[in-house]
């Protein structure tokens, strides 16, 4: 990373304003050139062998099989009889056994899901409905997979990503997958298997019970509830603990589930409900985690085989070290730093095994790992430069982690990102920084292997060393999207508040870190002893932080008030009429109140029985048997043995949108008494004269056609559309922010319980759910229009509304109390020029910090750099948004010319990072 | 007839190809193997199992006497298997 | 604080880096006594509320809005066989109701300029001074500033009372006594210094720069460096005008002469270009290509050998 001037001319001009008394701290960040620093690393590349793995798995199909599954199944059919706990983990200890483990050439870091390089495998017991719908489907394109096209097979089959449709001997599922054909009657069978008694129809069963069903089913076919919770994703959003592995080593952990089985075994101590399941639990851990070590030996083994095929040194060579590496975390605390990551690798692949999750997030293992890194280095076992390989193999490794969910989720919400989060910074116990150097070298690692996972974040602290700060603020300049900003001291208010209910203490909330994408999760601090010397890591020690409630579409209930429950795009009646006139601000308030609480019950309760199915027929162990204080307890997660277990939640969608129309209604009808509601429904029924989207096959607002006779609406939606509008600092706007925020975490939140008895809590993310669910809804009285998409994140405005600059949106952000809320996310474009060299990654710091200490949650940046700009010119109306910003100048894309517009792009390439 | 994937020098990497553990080149799968060949342990080569249709079958070889298996799932982990003579 | 004193703004700007030291509010006035025929905001050269279309907003061709055609009262709009439509701005800049702006809901047609009083103004400015660091503040330019100068002093002084670091972005070309009365209440100073030469600078730029250097020298005299004041000398470097060796020996031997030692040359771009066009005037230098970066580090290092401090761009 080099800035236009070379150092002889650094020299000169620091000689010449030294002369007149000026020192260089007017410009280049306070260092004379005597003193700046060479960067230790000027080039941007990953190490050779890891861009071979990369380049690999860009090659690479997203695939499945059924070797995993058929092991549990039919292990699980054995022991039909047995304790539920017991005979899932049996099924899952056989399975581990007998599946067949793969080690590409070049790997240091080893383990996979299933026997591919990139793969996964469906989970029926979970839910099996599609398969059960596919069926004949995909039976018939297994048959028709006869012959192979030698065409198809080159091209089709030699490439990576999706699995869009079949071919060759592959069938396509979901569009996303890709399976043998001759393995789909197995897949089939096993689906058959599990039909009307997978969570999912289990839970069904039983929701139905719920004397609101009628009402929650509406929901869910009208999108107000973008999906359900208990067999879809049931765990993720969630910080791992890799602590007792690392701390004990398999062997000493299974001796300490002995005797702790010893000690209850017939036991209730006290407690004559779940006592007497401590002994079940136990032994389900020590059947578990011998099936886990047979795993961890059939990689240790399976790298000596390798070795024998091969002549390479090199490869030889790496295949004794994985041997010898799995050889001994498959019993012992590992010894260096190599054994820890690797231990790390091996824990992460195997809680990713047992259910279909997504946003299992590592946490802040650059802390966890220190204890490893510091003695390795000290001893001169290790190089930064070899930690750096590793850490590199580790982000590939983690690219490659695939999930297999339910189908709606996949494609829509997740769009097949897995969302591992790793956090860097935060504070220790005691309020000191928590950055390391091996944390630096994380951050590094992003840099030199941009790939999507672990995706990062920093949990910036007032204490974070500021060229820490500087570290990450370069990363972001990358222009990967990470890392995402968290303020420390939010996420510690949040979490403090929420969880003392359960006896969090002020240094235990330190400990926190993110879940997911966004979703702020407490965790405990956990001694590491090491040769004599003992840290303190954290490590991640809560269910699930993003279950319970999946997305709410705030937009949607309006409509739903404005036309007393009746969705017209379906032609449902979804709640019962209110019948209000709706003649006041208030009244309307208070209906959407009304209608808005309806939807959390009767979506609570269902969740909470689905949920309770998955915790009573599909428990998580291996989870259980490393998160605190599982092990302490003798309790799996659904006997709240993890420390904290008021997880669940209720997603949210559309905020600004729904705050948007707010402010037109009230400003519209209510006070300028400008038009009656009735001609808002009127509006909005005829999409302010516009086709539908649908109907022109388009969901961005540019592309929107007017109808004929469409012009009578244009008053009206000009109003809309000049009505007041969050992100420009004006309290005519932001003051329903206030209004539904104070309302929605404070009151309406809290006033639900989960199944654990714990009361919710708010998250205000949206992933990807604002264009699914803004596709499902009408106009809004914000001048949006029918199926386009909503504003994203929650705090982000509604594009091109915000018109006041950067410090404005900051302002109409921070106006409400953040601290109630699990998470706000704010996205914001940024273009390179502006952050441009030293000054401008100070610049991009400083706004960052201008932002979160106002008692935001989070920011993150999509830098705009000449990829983005080019795609932009493909296609401007995907980024009417998209402003350039050069020396103190700011245009929009759209606005500028071809001409100018490659000369933008060259300008910012030759003076790009 | 044969393919790469029932050979045990083969790394699998998705389902359409994988590499070949002696040449560290990629192979597609369905495609003739090379004169090296050596067969994985797969059930539809183990005397326990019994083929059907569909390209599954019954096993006989573990403890629950009989389960319904498939041909292509590998068994070099499989207690139970025993190569067809 | 007077009540009816107001300014024309065209724009404000927030988090603008590039435009004095730390992060800053950029706020452009109208009205400029310079004709710079490279000028990068056209919509801001005359005292008044400009009217702007901007072709690449319009959805027409997509959408057959026809909002603007129908309110428009002085047919100045025109379809063409391909849906395009199409703006006479000589009409459209005597038109006084500008009805069109209201109807477009993709702010093809748009009006630049807005009128404020100083309390309206400081509104933003104490907004964004909570969020401004690294030794941040407000940024005066435009046009040219000192054209409202009543209101830039009304200005000024008010941010001065609520310790607002202050900085402007000129081209000196004012009465000296108003340009010294101004400058007495700036911490940081950005004058244009554009030709050397007296008629070759009249010839682009519409007036000769005798007064300018006037008052640059008049500045550098005076006690302002010494209280705290810093100037920062501007060029943006325009191909065949200012761009020669002997320009730069003279600029050079100028500021040495005045004891000033810090100047920031800029490469041209045509960023503006659209604002012309949208406007309806012609852009004279829309062929011209950005200045190399070759010419630019050859320019920087004249001045870096005559002892003055020269920076690219954003360097500083």
């Amino acid at each position: 990373m080099t800035t236009n001037l070379d150092k002889s001319k650094k020299q000169k001009l620091a000689d010449i304003l030294a002369e007149k008394g000026i020192g260089m701290s007017f410009q280049y960040g306070g260092k004379a050139p005597e003193e700046v620093v060479e960067r230790e690393f000027t080039d941007l590349k990953p190490h050779p062998r890891v861009e071979k793995l990369y380049d690999l798995y860009l090659n690479t199909l997203s695939s499945t099989c059924m070797e995993f599954p058929y092991w549990y199944n039919r292990t699980y059919a054995e022991y039909e009889y047995e304790i539920p706990v017991y005979r899932r983990a049996k099924a899952l200890s056989v399975a581990f056994e007998r599946t067949t483990p793969v080690i590409i050439p070049g790997e240091l870091l080893v383990f996979c899901k299933a026997p591919f390089y990139r793969g996964s495998f469906p989970m029926p017991q979970l839910s099996e409905a599609f398969f059960m719908a596919k069926e004949d489907e995909l039976f018939k394109e297994s048959l028709d997979r006869g012959g192979s096209s030698a065409g198809e097979l080159s091209s089709i089959g030699a490439g990576g990503g999706n699995v869009t449709k079949s071919f060759g001997k592959v069938v396509s599922i979901a569009g996303k997958f890709g399976i043998r054909s001759e393995e789909v009657p197995a897949l089939c069978r096993i689906a058959r298997q599990w039909y009307k008694k997978s969570v999912d129809d289990l839970g069904n069963r039983w929701e139905r019970k719920v004397p609101s069903y009628k009402l929650k089913e509406k929901i869910m076919r009208t999108m107000i509830c973008m999906f359900d919770s208990g067999y879809t994703l049931p765990q993720g959003r969630e910080v791992m603990s890799y602590y007792y592995p690392l701390e004990y080593g398999f062997d000493k952990l299974l001796e300490m589930c002995k005797e702790l089985r010893d000690e209850v075994a017939g036991n209730a101590d006290g407690d004559g409900i779940i006592g007497m399941d401590r002994l079940y639990f136990y032994e389900s851990c020590i059947v578990l985690m011998e099936g886990i070590q047979k795993w961890i030996e059939n990689y240790a083994a399976e790298a000596l085989r390798l070795k024998e095929y091969t002549d390479d040194p090199q490869l030889k060579a790496d295949y004794d070290k994985i041997h010898d590496c799995c050889s001994w975390i498959a019993h012992g605390q590992p010894r260096t730093f190599y054994e820890a990551i690797q231990m790390i690798q091996c824990m992460h692949t195997i809680v990713l095994n047992e259910d279909a999750l997504s946003g299992m997030s590592p946490g802040r293992i650059g802390q966890v790992l220190y204890p490893w890194f510091e003695q390795d280095m000290a001893a001169g076992r290790i190089t930064e430069d070899e930690v750096l390989e590793l850490l590199e193999l580790q982000r590939v490794k983690f690219t490659c982690f695939d999930v297999f969910a339910s189908f709606g989720v996949v494609g829509g919400v997740l769009s097949g990102n897995t969302f591992n989060n790793l956090a860097v910074g935060g504070v220790n116990r005691f309020g000191e920084s928590a950055a390391n150097r091996l944390e630096y070298l994380i951050i590094h690692a992003g840099m030199t292997q941009p790939c999507p996972q672990p995706t990062l974040s920093i949990l910036w602290d007032e204490r974070t060393p500021e060229d820490f700060v500087l570290k990450c603020a370069e990363c972001t300049k990358i222009g990967t999207g990470y890392p995402a900003w968290f303020s420390n001291r939010m996420g510690i208010e949040f979490i403090w508040n929420h969880y003392q209910k359960e006896g969090m203490t002020l240094d235990e909330a330190r400990s926190y870190a993110i879940g997911g994408c966004l979703e702020t999760a407490p965790a405990v601090w956990k001694t590491i002893h090491l040769n004599g010397k003992e840290y303190e890591i954290p490590a991640g020690a809560s269910q699930p932080a993003a279950v319970g409630v999946h997305f709410i579409s705030n937009p949607k209930i309006l409509e739903m008030v404005l036309f007393n429950g009746y969705d017209q795009r379906t032609d449902i009646q979804v709640f019962e009429p209110h019948n209000k006139k709706l003649e006041t601000f208030e009244e309307l308030w208070e209906v959407y109140k009304d209608y808005y609480s309806q939807t959390i019950d009767t979506l609570c309760r269902c969740n909470n029985i689905q949920h309770d199915i998955w915790r009573k027929n599909n428990m998580c162990i291996i989870q259980s048997m490393f998160k605190p204080d599982c092990l302490e307890r003798g309790h799996h997660i659904g006997n709240m043995g993890y420390r904290w277990n008021g997880t669940y939640n209720i997603e949210s969608c559309g905020t600004i949108n729904m705050v948007n129309a707010f402010a037109a209604i009230d400003k519209l009808v209510y006070r300028e008494k400008k038009y009656t509601l009735d001609d808002i429904r009127d509006a909005i029924s005829n999409n302010f004269g516009f086709y539908k989207a649908d109907e022109i096959n388009s969901f961005s607002l540019a592309e929107q056609v007017r109808k004929e006779g469409g012009e009578k609406y244009d008053k009206i939606h000009s109003d809309c559309l000049n009505a007041p509008k969050y992100g420009n600092d004006d309290p005519e706007a932001d003051k329903f922010l206030v209004m539904w925020e104070k309302w929605f975490t404070r009151v309406a939140a809290p006033s639900y319980e989960s199944l654990f008895g714990l009361p919710l809590y708010t998250c205000q993310n949206s992933v990807s759910t604002h264009a699914s669910q803004g596709r499902a809804c009408l106009a809004t009285a914000d001048g949006r229009l029918y199926g386009t998409t909503f504003a994203d994140g929650s705090m982000s405005a509604y594009p091109g509304t915000d018109r006041n600059g950067p410090y404005a949106l900051f302002k109409s952000a921070t106006t409400w109390d953040q601290s109630w809320s699990q998470n706000s996310q704010m996205n914001m474009k940024i273009h390179p020029l502006a952050i441009k060299g030293e000054n401008g990654t100070k610049h991009l710091a400083e706004l960052i910090k201008s932002y979160l200490r106002r008692g935001a949650h989070h920011i993150q940046f999509n830098v705009c750099d000449s990829k983005v700009m080019r795609k932009a010119q493909e296609n401007p109306d995907q980024y009417r948004d998209l402003l350039v910003r050069v020396a103190g100048f700011t245009q929009y894309w759209v606005e500028i010319g071809k001409p100018v517009q490659d000369e933008v792009i060259a300008r910012t390439e030759y003076e790009s990072i | 007839m044969e393919k790469h994937s029932d050979c045990k020098h083969f790394i699998s990497v998705d389902c359409a190809k994988g590499l070949c553990a002696w040449t560290n080149q990629m192979v597609v799968i369905d495609t003739p193997p090379c004169p090296r060949f050596e067969a994985l342990p797969k059930c539809k080569i183990c005397s326990n199992y019994h083929p059907d249709k569909d390209n599954m079958g019954t096993c006989t070889g573990l403890p629950d006497k009989s389960f319904w298996a498939y041909d292509e799932m590998i068994a070099r982990n499989c207690p139970g298997f025993k190569a067809n003579a | 604080m007077s009540d009816e004193l107001k300014g024309l703004v065209f724009d404000i700007q927030s988090f603008s880096v590039h435009d004095g030291p730390g992060s800053r509010t950029l706020v452009f006035l109208s009205g400029c006594p310079l004709r710079c025929e490279w000028c990068s905001n056209p919509e801001g050269l005359e005292k008044k509320q400009r009217f702007l279309f901007s072709s690449l907003k319009c959805r027409h061709e997509k959408t057959r809005c026809n909002g603007c055609l129908r309110v428009c009262k002085h047919n100045a709009i025109s379809i063409d066989e391909d849906n395009k439509v199409h703006f006479n701005l000589d009409i459209c800049h005597k038109c006084e109701t500008h009805d069109c702006v209201d109807a477009c809901i993709y702010e093809a047609p748009r009006m630049s300029g807005k009128w404020y009083t100083v309390d309206e103004l400081m509104k933003p400015i104490l907004r964004d001074s909570q969020f401004w660091s690294n030794g941040g503040g407000v940024t005066f330019s435009g046009g040219e500033a000192l054209f409202q100068k009543d209101f830039l002093l009304a200005m000024l002084k008010e941010c001065k009372k609520h310790h607002v670091h202050r900085a402007i972005e000129t081209t000196a070309f004012a009465k000296t006594e108003d340009f010294l009365e101004v400058f007495s209440l700036i911490n940081y100073g950005m004058i244009d210094i554009k030709h050397m030469d007296p008629v070759k600078h009249k010839e682009k730029t519409g007036v000769s720069n005798e007064l300018i250097h006037k008052n640059i020298s008049a500045l550098a005299a005076s006690d302002w460096t010494k209280n705290g004041g810093r100037l920062v000398l501007r060029m943006p470097i325009i191909q065949d005008f200012n761009d020669s060796v002997e320009n730069a020996l003279r600029t050079a031997e100028f500021m040495n002469k005045n004891g000033l030692f810090e100047i920031n040359i800029l490469s041209f771009h045509r960023l503006g270009e659209s604002k012309w066009t949208q406007l309806g005037k012609e852009y004279k230098y829309k062929s011209y290509e950005p200045t190399s970066a070759e010419k630019m580090s050859e320019l920087q290092d004249i001045y870096l050998d005559q002892g003055i401090a020269c920076y690219i761009n954003e360097e500083l």
